[in-house]
């Protein structure tokens, strides 16, 4: 039978070995899954003067509350220098006739799953965290608009920032770029129809 | 496997269902953070522990997949007690993390401290806190019992030194 020490020593050490292949395998898998992430990327832009508002810690806010841009430059504006809208504003765009006809665009920053499961009717989905999938969709609707409102879920999130930023630095002009501070959640609150699936699957809904 | 050895002791039948219920779980939980990494990278951001991109991006991208190997060698019974010990050694500063957000939303807030909800990271969804932070304690009182537990029944390789 092993001594105390011994035992110890042995147990410690199997832990290390178990810890080392793991975050050897774990790497790897990593690097061979197909939504793996790419360590050194800033996926939140924190080096950006923009940083991120949820960065200051967890917010109190909850994902039901808007994030108010007490901290950002300008009121109604966030640290970019984007405009913030409520969602009065955002629902006289959802109803405005301009939408269909594409002058207004909606820009979904949520991951793909969430925007599948429910978003704003005629949105375009645009992940900032793979934004190599549907970049070329999105400039191009963006070209043609005069309004691009974009959002993600609402109180922490800072995805639509990161979208408008992104946006912004691909050419679209910043008095054109809004941010729906409220997000989905809001627009959920307000019990404001959603779209399920894909873009304009017609498949309306409303909690 | 010595599963066709001498019969089992209750004693060996609780560990090995300890050692499944804890490798399913991180199995689970694993596989859901694995399916959505950046969903998991941006929960992990709210808890403001790390800034620096390639520490926050490499907890993300190797936790889900750490968490799935540790659940595999529970569930073969493959260097049982160090997986074990892993465990406990993830599962003790998670929860003090889960703990820390929640007590911070609590003074925020004011909302009663078992009524505060929200996604934790752990791979389970928007979660009741106190129901979080019982079953932690549960998860880590049973990777602890599985580190001291001493029965090889069921296991492929119970010890690897």
């Amino acid at each position: 039978m092993n001594s105390k020490p011994a035992a110890l020593r042995s147990l410690v050490l199997e832990a290390l070995v178990v810890g080392v292949t793991g975050l050897g395998l774990a790497l790897l898998a990593n690097q061979l899954s197909p939504r793996g992430l790419m360590l050194t990327r800033d996926y939140f832009g924190n080096s950006a003067s923009g940083a991120p508002t949820a960065a200051a810690g967890p917010s109190p806010a909850g994902p039901n509350r808007a994030v108010t841009n007490a901290s950002g430059p300008e009121p109604g504006r966030n640290r970019d220098g984007i405009r913030t809208v409520q969602l009065d504003e955002v629902l006289r765009w959802q109803a405005d006739p301009r939408r269909e006809r594409g002058s207004i665009v909606f820009v979904d920053a949520r991951a793909d799953h969430a925007f599948r499961d429910g978003h704003i009717p005629g949105a375009i989905q645009f992940d900032a965290f793979y934004p190599e999938k549907r970049l070329t969709e999105v400039l191009a609707a963006c070209s043609l608009a005069d309004q691009v409102v974009i959002y993600c879920n609402g109180g922490d999130c800072t995805d639509s920032s990161l979208v408008a930023r992104l946006l912004r630095d691909a050419g679209v002009p910043v008095a054109r770029l809004a941010v729906f501070v409220g997000g989905i959640s809001e627009w959920k609150t307000h019990r404001s129809p959603l779209e399920v699936g894909e873009r304009n699957s017609g498949n309306l809904r409303t909690l | 496997m010595n599963a066709t050895g001498p019969r089992p002791t209750r004693k060996d039948l609780l560990v090995l269902t300890t050692r499944w219920v804890v490798g399913g779980l991180f199995l689970y939980t694993g596989l859901m953070k694995a399916l959505h990494p950046d969903d998991f990278l941006r929960l992990l951001r709210e808890y403001d522990m790390v800034r620096q991109p390639l520490l926050m991006n490499g907890i993300a991208a190797t936790l889900p997949w750490f968490e799935m190997f540790c659940g595999l060698l529970l569930c073969l019974g493959v260097a049982v007690r160090g997986t074990a010990l892993v465990s406990v050694l993830m599962l003790v500063p998670f929860t003090g993390l889960v703990l820390q957000r929640a007590l911070a939303l609590h003074a925020a807030t004011g909302t009663p401290f078992c009524a505060i909800r929200f996604d934790c990271g752990c791979g389970t969804g928007e979660v009741l806190i106190c129901h979080k932070l019982f079953e932690n304690t549960l998860l880590t009182m049973a990777a602890a019992i599985l580190v001291g537990a001493r029965s090889t029944y069921g296991a492929w390789r119970h010890r690897v030194f």
